[in-house]
Formats: C-alpha cells, structure tokens, sequence
C-alpha cells in the first residue's frame, strides 16, 4: 500500500483559476521526495492536498487508503503534518511552547508524553533557549524552526516541508539536512519543496518536476538535469557543479563533489 | 547617491545586546555591496538604518550618524527617504499594502505617493510587469499569489518607484532558479546605470557573479570589506572566516581537487563557471 496515492487531481482555486490540472503520483513508506518547479506551478496546491487543507475538485486523493474526502483536517494531521512555506501563516500562540504543545495536546496525547516530546523536539530544532520567548518576536529563520517543531512534537508519519530553506544561513541548511536524514531513519515520509537543487540532492533521489498544473517529470536528479528542454519549460537551471561536469565532457551530471571527482578521475 | 555611516550603534527596544557596534562605512554613489553574514548577524538591521526604518519606524536607542546623500536621517521623514531609497524587505508578504486588490493597483499605489501622473503612472506600471515577466499577474490579487509570485510583486512595487538606492534584504529566497537569475540581472543593469545597490543575501554562488564589494557582518560588526575575488582567490584571506560563510561551490571543488592531487593552484581558485571551466579543462586529455 503505497503511503500517498494522488489520481488525477484536479484542482480549481474558488477565483476560478486552475491550478492543478491532472496529477498522478505515488509515494511508498519512508521515501524522501522532493517537489520542485516553477514559481506558480502548483508545488504548494497539491502539498496541501495531502493533510486536507484543500481537497480534490476532482480526481482522489488517499493518504495510507483513506480517501482524504472523508477525513477532516484534525483526523489527517496525526498521520500527515504540513510545514507552511510561510511560518507566520502557522504560528498563533503567545509562547513557542504553546505552540509545540498545542498540537500534540490536540490530537489526545497525555500530558507526560506532550511534556517529553516538546522537550526532545524543542533540542533537535535548536530552539530550546527560544521556548519562553512570543514567536512574533522572532526572527524569520527562528520561525521556521518553530513551525517545523510544532509539527513535529505530534509525531506524524509523513511530513511534509514546503521550501524549510529559504531564509536558513549555510549552518541552519546544514541542520536541516542533517535533521531531514535523522526522519528518513526512524521510517518517516518526507515530502520536502525547495528551490534549492543542491539542498535538493543531499536530501533525495526522486525529483518530482511541477509545470503548469502537471507532472513533467520524476526522474532521479542526475536524469533530471540534462533534460535541458525540460528544464526550461520548468523555469529550472542545474546546479553549477553538474553543470561544469557536462560542459567538460562527463557522461552524466556530476550530483556533488565526489562524483565529479570520481568522474573527472575516470576521464583522465 | 551615497550613503555614509559614522560610529553607529543600535539596540532594539525592549533589548539589552546591540544589534550593530560600531559601524563606519562609506558606500559610494553606483557601488554593489553584498552584506553577507549568518542568521542574526546583523544582516536585516543594517539594511534598516540605511533605509531610515531605524530611527522612524523602529524605535530604539541609536548612537552615531546615517547620512543619505549628504542628509541625516533622523532629520528626513520616511516618506522623503522613500523617494531617494528603495527597500524590498525580507518577507514580502509584509511589502504589500493590504488596500489593493489587483497587482496592477498595488504597483500604482506605489508611485501615487511619489505623486507621478496617471499616464506615466500606467506606462511604468506596464513596463515594471513586463521586465519581470509577471504581466499575467496584472489582474490578479495580491493576496492569492503563489508564495514567489508574491516576492516578484514585491520586487515589482519597489523596482516600480525607479530609487537612486536599491537595497534588497534576501530579494530571491522564494524565487524558482530562473527568477532569481531574472532579478539578479536587472539589479545588475540598474546598477549599471548608476543605481547604488546594497543585497542582504546567503545566496555566494551568485554574489560573487555579481558584486563589486562583500561585506561580512558578525554579531553586529563589519569583519570584512572586500571585493568577492581578494576574498576568495586566495585561501588565506577566506580562512578568518569559514565560520561565518561558507565560500562559492567551485572554490570548495578545487579544494578538494587539490588534496587530491587533481589539480594545482597557480592564478588562485576559480570563483566562478568561467574560471572554473578553464582551470579544470587545463588538462591535455580534455
Ligand atoms: N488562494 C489562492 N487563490 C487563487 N489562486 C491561487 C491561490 N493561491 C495560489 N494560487 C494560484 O495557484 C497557482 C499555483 O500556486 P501555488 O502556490 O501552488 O504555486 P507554487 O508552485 O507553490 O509556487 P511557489 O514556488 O511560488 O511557492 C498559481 O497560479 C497561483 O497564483
Ligand atoms: N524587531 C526586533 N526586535 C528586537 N531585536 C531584534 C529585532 N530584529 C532583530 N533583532 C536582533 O538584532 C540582531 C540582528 O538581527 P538581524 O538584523 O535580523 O540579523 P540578520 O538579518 O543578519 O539575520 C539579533 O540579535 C536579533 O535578535
Ligand atoms: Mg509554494
Ligand atoms: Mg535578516
């Protein structure tokens, strides 16, 4: 049983624009795929569709069997938690710790167990000297710590995190590559949108490529980025570094530094 | 236009650690600086005292001067600076007005306060939309955008007024890899036509295709004021500062390439694709 099964999806804003336009996509047990694609294709529409934030105009959506049309979002969110690309859109509590208790709390767990995961949590995000602190007060990157550790602390077995990059400095990439990894080990499924395909590539082997509403590709990256065509029509540029290992002449796109090494060895 | 910064020191309201200590720096009228620095650095602050955001719009205790084209600050009203300083903020969600309700109205709200007429107003609203290839948008809400459709507009509204002094508080980091590249363009044009820029951004590999000057910000200080080659071609430069960025992807490659005997340096590392292209088909089997 695959864990996330998408059957032409489609999907129209309530202004009438259409924003997914026939989607097919399946996801197993404890993969890490990545979502990537153009400004406007569709990235965040149909992520929302998979913790019933929005649901199918028409078309299904299953997430572990259950159709997500007979759920609501609370029954949803203990299997599937979704990290807004924009953390203040999440974040409504007068503490941080209110906001990592409050969904943990609302989904039944007891209070000793609430008490310990906001605990773990808080220290794997690097917030723990922030748990005191009014979340408006903080500083952009701090919030997205935040929001991802007020869905982390309810345990979901799917994740899913809709650009978690964007205003981390090289360190805070780091920890998130390094905490995304910890995920993929303890079983999680791990669904992450970026625009950063270097981020992209430490952290999967399955691209999924938006364009307009559909599906253009899913491919590993390597595959992905001599699609050049493609690439264009998804408003997409590879990386620097496969980018010097084609115009050198290697055989395939080099994904990072030890494959070009490997392949600028095997040229000479 | 210049900007010149003398002995400035500030602290937020309601907190006790200085944001920024100490400040002195001179940017010249048509440079390109890069403010670079990890998260708290003191990036955003920064582009705010430039701005005039601090003194007028946060408060706090301040010590020192911000001259603007020879003007102290704390002496012009935001809506003067506006006309001369244009400032995309970090969240763009926070750069729309929230009265509008198409693109086009918000573009034009923009420029109804630099009291432009309505024919012009239209002509350079179009132009805007169609530079940053957005035109579809024209019609739409602001507020049912994609989250990098909302970071164009942004741009858009900013880029709209035409200001002597661009600056620019991590403009791309929701933009897909094309738009970035479109948006790092145009800065580069404006600034060849003589526009001041100064961009808070993580984003290396780009800077240093693109500006003339890095400045590395740490815990509130100027540690750095270089250009992107002096700071990066030789290693010994750089070192001083691994912990605070971390250097462009083809520096770290040959790097690499050298400890393992790949290749050798003679002109510095490549910081570049350029460079990096030359330096690494040097090799007589290629
Ligand atoms: N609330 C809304 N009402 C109407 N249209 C919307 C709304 N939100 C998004 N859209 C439109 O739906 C389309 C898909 O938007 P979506 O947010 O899914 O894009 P995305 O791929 O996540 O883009 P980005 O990379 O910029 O975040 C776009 O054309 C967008 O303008
Ligand atoms: N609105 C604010 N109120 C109080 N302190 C702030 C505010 N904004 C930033 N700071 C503090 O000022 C310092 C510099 O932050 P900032 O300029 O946002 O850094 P950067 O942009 O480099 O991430 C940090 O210690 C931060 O906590
Ligand atoms: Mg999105
Ligand atoms: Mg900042």
């Amino acid at each position: 049983m695959p864990k996330i099964l998408v059957e032409k999806l489609k999907f129209t804003y309530p202004s009438g624009l259409k924003a997914l336009k026939g989607i097919d996509l399946k996801i197993e047990d404890s993969e890490s795929v990545v979502i990537i694609g153009e400004n406007g294709s569709g990235k965040t529409t149909l992520v929302k569709h998979f913790n019933g934030l929005l649901k199918p105009t028409s078309g299904q959506v299953w997430i572990e069997n259950k159709n997500t049309k007979d759920y609501s979002i609370a029954e949803l969110s203990k299997t599937v938690g979704y990290i807004f690309q924009n953390p203040e859109q999440q974040l409504f509590k007068e503490t941080v710790r209110e906001e990592l208790t409050f969904g943990p709390k609302n989904i039944g767990f007891s209070g000793n167990k609430t008490k310990s995961r906001v605990e773990k949590i808080a220290k794997m995000t690097n917030i723990y000297n922030l748990l005191d602190l009014n979340p408006r007060r903080l500083n952009f990157f701090q919030k997205q710590w935040v929001a991802i550790a007020s869905i982390l602390t309810m345990d979901p077995k799917i994740l899913i995190l809709d650009e978690p990059n964007t205003s981390q400095d090289f360190l805070g990439v780091n920890k998130l590559i390094d905490l995304i990894k910890h995920l993929l080990k303890s079983k999680k499924t791990l669904i992450t949108i970026t625009h950063d395909l270097n981020f992209a590539s430490k952290i999967s082997n399955r691209f999924v490529v938006v364009s307009d509403g559909k599906i253009l590709l899913d491919d590993p990256p390597q595959n992905i980025f001599v699609r050049q065509k493609e690439l264009v029509q998804a408003n997409l540029i590879s990386p620097p570094i496969p980018r010097l290992g084609i115009s050198l002449g290697f055989k395939y796109p080099p994904i990072s530094n030890k494959d070009f090494i490997n392949m600028y060895r095997e040229l000479r | 236009m210049g900007i010149n910064i003398k002995d400035l020191s500030f602290i937020y309201p309601g907190s006790e650690k200085k944001a920024l200590k100490n400040i002195d720096l001179n940017i010249g009228d048509g440079e390109f600086c890069c403010i670079l620095g990890k998260n708290l650095a003191g990036k955003s602050t920064l582009c705010y005292t430039i701005t005039g955001f601090i003194p007028h719009f946060f408060k706090g205790k301040i010590e020192g001067k911000v001259l603007i084209d020879d003007l102290d600050t704390t002496d012009l009203p935001l809506h003067k600076i506006v006309t001369k300083v244009g400032f995309v903020l970090q969240n763009p969600f926070n750069q729309l007005s929230g009265s509008k309700f198409t693109v086009f109205e918000e573009l034009a709200f923009s420029l109804e306060n630099l009291g432009i007429f309505r024919n012009e107003m239209i002509e350079r609203v179009e132009e805007i939309l169609k530079k940053l290839k957005i035109y579809d948008l024209k019609h739409r809400s602001p507020y049912e955008l994609s989250g990098g459709q909302q970071q164009m507009v942004a741009i858009a509204s900013i880029l709209v007024m035409k200001p002597k002094i661009l600056v620019l508080d991590e403009p791309t980091s929701q933009l897909d890899p094309v738009n970035s590249k479109l948006i790092f363009s145009l800065v580069e044009e404006l600034n060849n036509d003589g526009v001041t820029i100064v961009i808070a951004e993580h984003k290396i590999d780009e800077i240093v295709e693109f500006a003339d000057r890095i400045l590395l910000i740490e815990d509130g200080k100027i540690v750095l004021d270089d250009s992107p080659n002096e700071v990066f071609k030789t290693f010994s430069k750089y070192k001083k500062y691994t912990k605070y960025m971390r250097p462009p992807c083809f520096v770290k490659l040959a790097q690499r390439m050298e400890r393992e005997g790949l290749w050798k340096k003679n002109n510095g590392y490549p910081i570049n694709f350029e460079q990096a292209k030359k330096e690494f088909s040097k090799r007589p089997t290629i």
